[in-house]
């Protein structure tokens, strides 16, 4: 459904008079740029849920905004059924968003405190003109219903809505539009234990009536291994695994996807506590991303980068010890 | 430089360092209740948890024991017994003595705790410097020393560094060495790794387990993560709408309380119990702290609930081979 090939994003800082003359000055260069994304390859099959896992800093955002056409990657292609996002006008981009949509982390910045429940959640309908003002305001209270919130509560404000609730009402915001995709980011994080799992519960819902694909981007492992069909491990802007749910724990995991599990389940016997810090998105080290806090690493590791090599049926896994 | 004399050991072993019996906070005049009535204590080096979801009243209470109340917030009612000693009568200066050399803390957020205009050596070697009046370079020697236990790669070049340059992981264990420095009784880490990413969490969290070990120290382990606690606490106290509502075991075995048994059903299962049932979440939502309590506070949300507990709030009971359990199901039983 959604394919990316060999993708790659980074950012600049803006440039700068001072940061100009300084680099002049210096003889260097001031404020390198940010390497978020550095060129991996995914596919998205339909119908099913890809969990992206990573650490903050990995890249796992950024790379959620590029499948929706939020950000353009430097190099690398997406493909959506089947068209390139780079080769869309401006017009068949913005008809993008019916069928994309994505659901941001903290509800309570992402709907504006000053627009109704009802207009924000007729938002997308009204730029995409389908329907007149009555079937618009039918669709929201239908809309409301489906994600458990009461239609009385057209009229309200964001700010009279308690955090799961507003998650609720950013996730009928995505679904106004009836998307086949739906990028979640983070949409658990934000709120308490209790309700987490009534957010949880609504999506996987959600998913199976409409036929959804969903990707799912969180750094709690076990809320992905519980909803996604697919996994995949981000971590320093490249991707360290993809497998399927299935496969958890049946298979010789790389090593962060075994550290990462263990720093999940502080009651296992075997506990892998890493050294280190993740790596700096200015500066990546060269070779593998993980070797310096890697517990198997080899030398090879310090000097290439492994590529991305499959294992199995749908399980690949970058490691020079994993081939 | 004024010490009070709490380090007399008059105080038996086995009385508790804290005890803190019907503890409550407001806000606004009485208005919205952080925390409605707290009793528990801490014996000697032992670790215990606090969890509960956000407004629950977890950071007021951590806030109360340590006498940094925010502007608007009062304390309402409760004693705090530390080594004997009642803290909250006690005049500010004499209160402040007790902080940092008996007590400490550990924020949530190690930025904004740490002060960004002066280096780490600065603000490591102010508490040696302060509180037992050694030289500068005396307490240079402590700092790195000190670093070093927090396990900070090379400590004495870290010294000369402001905080901007650290990442997450390296600030809080800045913050968990400060806590710790004068070997305190009491350390009150306040969701020490909430601002942490997974690996690094439990990197600090066994950095501040075996610093405490070290230096016998209390450990009151405020969190809203459970996970966190298995294998790190001996005791957990389940806080709800601003009430201990069950003491449990630290690796949440057998819990009693219907909260608890429905907080352990609404976290995704480990990865590896490899089972992907759909989750139970609780209903409803958590009590508004400007609501009074008619009877027990899980009552609207509560599965199991009897007749009685829509007027009559529960007492903590002591339920014997579990803990304590504020719930009518264990009351008469």
């Amino acid at each position: 459904m959604l394919n990316l090939e060999n993708v790659s994003k980074s950012f600049k800082p803006p440039s700068s008079f001072g940061r100009e003359l300084l680099s002049l000055i210096s003889r260097k260069e001031i404020g390198g740029s940010v390497h978020a994304v550095r060129g991996l390859s995914l596919r998205v099959k339909p119908g099913q849920i890809l969990g992206l896992v990573g650490e903050s800093g990995s890249g796992k955002s950024t790379l959620g905004r590029i499948m929706c056409g939020l950000y353009r990657p430097n190099t690398g292609k997406v493909v959506f059924e089947g068209r390139d996002l780079d080769s869309l006008n401006k017009k068949e981009r913005q008809r993008l968003s019916l069928k994309i949509q994505f659901m941001f982390q903290d509800p309570a910045s992402s709907l504006n405190p000053r627009i109704r429940c009802g207009a924000a959640l007729s938002e997308g309908l009204v730029i995409h003109g389908l329907g007149n003002r009555l079937e618009r305001r039918e669709k929201v209270c239908h809309l409301m219903e489906e994600v458990g919130l009461s239609p009385k509560l057209i009229d309200r404000y964001p700010h009279q809505f308690s955090g799961g609730q507003r998650q609720r009402l950013s996730l009928a915001r995505a679904l106004s539009l009836d998307p086949s995709l739906l990028i979640a980011d983070e949409p658990a994080s934000a709120i308490d234990v209790s309700i987490q799992a009534q957010i949880i519960n609504l999506l996987l819902d959600l998913k199976a009536k409409r036929g959804l694909t969903m990707v799912l981007i969180s750094h709690d492992l076990p809320l992905v291994c519980l909803m996604a069909d697919q996994i995949a491990v981000m971590y320093g802007g490249l991707l360290m695994e993809v497998f399927p749910r299935s496969l958890l724990g049946q298979v010789d995991h790389h090593p962060y996807v075994k550290a990462l599990w263990a720093s999940a389940d502080f009651a296992s016997s075997q506990k892998i506590t890493l050294e280190g810090e993740p790596p700096d998105p200015l500066n990546p080290p060269p070779g593998c991303p993980f070797h310096p806090r890697c517990l198997e690493a080899v030398d090879i590791c310090a000097s290439l980068c492994p590529p991305m090599l499959p294992l199995g049926s749908d399980h690949f896994c970058a490691c020079h010890l994993r081939k | 430089m004024i010490t009070p004399d709490l380090n007399q050991k008059s105080a038996n072993i086995a009385d508790p360092v804290l005890k803190v019996s019907n503890l409550a906070v407001s806000f606004g005049r009485g208005r919205y209740l952080a925390v409605r009535g707290l009793d528990f204590d801490l014996n000697q080096g032992e670790v215990v948890g606090l969890v509960g979801e956000s407004g629950s009243g977890k950071s007021m209470t951590a806030f109360s024991l340590m006498g940094l109340l925010p502007f608007g917030a009062a304390l309402d009612s409760g004693s705090v017994i530390f080594q004997g000693r009642e803290l909250t009568t006690l005049p500010p200066k004499e209160r402040r003595s007790v902080c940092g050399l008996h007590m400490g803390m550990v924020f949530q957020e190690p930025l904004t705790a740490l002060n960004p205009v002066l280096t780490i050596g600065d603000q490591v070697s102010e508490i040696f410097r302060y509180r037992m009046g050694y030289s500068k370079a005396q307490a240079q020697k402590m700092a790195i020393e000190l670093l070093g236990q927090a396990g900070l790669p090379n400590p004495a070049s870290t010294l000369k560094n402001y905080p901007h340059r650290f990442s997450g992981g390296m600030r809080q264990r800045v913050v968990i060495a400060m806590a710790l420095a004068l070997s305190p009784q009491l350390v009150i880490a306040d969701e020490p790794t909430t601002a942490l990413d997974p690996t690094i969490a439990a990197q600090v969290v066994l950095i501040l387990k075996t610093m405490s070990e070290q230096r016998q120290t209390a450990v009151l382990f405020i969190t809203h993560n459970l996970r966190l606690l298995t294998g790190l606490t001996s005791r957990v106290l389940v806080m709800y709408a601003g009430l201990i509502v069950e003491e449990t075991k630290g690796d949440f075995s057998d819990p009693l309380h219907p909260y608890t048994r429905g907080l352990m059903n609404a976290l995704p299962p480990l990865p590896s119990s490899g089972q992907s049932k759909r989750l139970a979440p609780i209903a409803g939502h958590p009590l508004s702290p400007d609501e009074r309590l008619n009877g027990c506070p899980f009552e609207p949300r509560c599965p199991e609930r009897l007749g009685v507990c829509a007027t009559v709030c529960p007492p903590l009971t002591e339920k014997s081979g579990y803990g304590r359990v504020r719930c009518h199901l264990y009351y008469h039983a």
